[in-house]
């Protein structure tokens, strides 16, 4: 790869970049021309921003307890049947 | 095995009876054993490591149908069909990434079905108006001079937003921002090759990049009003 990349590759691969889906020598060879270049600095800034901003905004709501109850009741409901059964007779 | 059949329960009771009674009364959690395991000891073993998971499924369903009675539907027959499914999940294997896929295909095949919305669809171009529109923005869009209004965005404006795409772009979004899944994980949940993964991101990243925009300029920061 040249020293040089241009713009444009970076663009395509700022994502996989930011999520961690590159390999670590393309990764350095992505950062070497994102410190040096504004344009892709800033792009990339941005997007890991909304990364960010993402993950805060929909953290983990806590399921509402009475969701809980009604899967274990039904994950157990299920043994009792067939217990119930075996006991017949 | 036990052949009789019991009353008028018949050839079913009886299979059920001879599967119960031939079954071990103590198993150990290994693999080998799952084949063996009784429904009692399966039962434990799932409330044990797959009911951990249940808040993060919740926040999902509740990205995916948004709102909380659709959610809490969707993630029960999510658990039920993973839990009815469970002896067939191979300990050591991603748990997490297999319950994700239940709940994916449980949002799509039991509950996207039953909306009214025919728009609310499965493919990309549902909204293609919108997300052209969205799109549009992002060149012109947030620059670096709007990190700070970024920041200081209620969590409304950015949940809104997120509500606006298309369900497999917000589903790609949330698995890879909020739960933190490699593409690779994305594309066996979503059951779609990896490359769809990336572009979905590219695409729904882009666009929500346009409509916070979109938000900034309408309660005036950045760019100047937009029309609608």
């Amino acid at each position: 790869m040249s020293e040089r990349l241009d713009c444009g590759y970076v663009a395509e691969r700022v994502h996989r970049f930011l999520d961690g889906e590159l390999t670590e020598t393309e990764a350095d060879e992505l950062r070497l021309h994102i410190h040096a270049c504004d344009h892709c600095l800033d792009e990339t800034d941005l997007i890991d921003a909304l990364k960010r901003l993402v993950s805060r905004a929909c953290a983990c709501p806590q399921a509402p307890p009475t969701l809980r109850a009604k899967i274990v009741t039904e994950i157990h409901r299920v043994t009792f049947t067939r217990v119930e059964i075996r006991e017949i007779g | 095995m036990t052949k009789t059949a019991r009353g008028s329960h018949g050839r079913d009771a009886a299979g059920v009876v001879s599967y119960v009674m031939n079954r071990p009364t103590t198993q150990t959690d290994d693999e080998t054993d799952r084949a063996t395991e009784s429904d009692a000891e399966r039962s434990a073993r799932f409330e044990r490591d797959a009911l951990p998971y249940l808040d993060q499924l919740y926040g999902a369903a509740l990205r995916m149908t948004r709102n909380a009675a659709d959610a809490e539907d969707v993630v029960q027959e999510a658990y039920a069909k993973a839990f009815a499914a469970f002896h067939q999940f191979k300990p050591g294997t991603n748990l997490k990434a297999w319950l994700y896929r239940i709940l994916t295909n449980t949002y799509i095949n039991s509950y996207r079905k039953k909306q009214r919305q025919p728009q609310e669809g499965f493919g990309e171009d549902i909204e293609d108006w919108q997300l052209a529109r969205a799109e549009q923005h992002t060149s012109t869009g947030l620059r670096s001079a709007e990190m700070d209004a970024l920041d200081r965005m209620p969590d409304s404006v950015v949940t809104d937003a997120m509500a606006q795409l298309s369900p497999d772009f917000r589903m790609a979004v949330y698995l890879a921002d909020v739960e933190g899944f490699s593409y690779k994980e994305i594309a066996e949940i979503m059951g779609t090759p990896i490359g769809t993964v990336m572009s979905r991101l590219n695409r729904a990243r882009g666009q929500l990049r346009g409509l916070l925009a979109e938000h900034a300029a309408s309660v005036g920061i950045g760019q100047g009003a937009r029309d609608e």
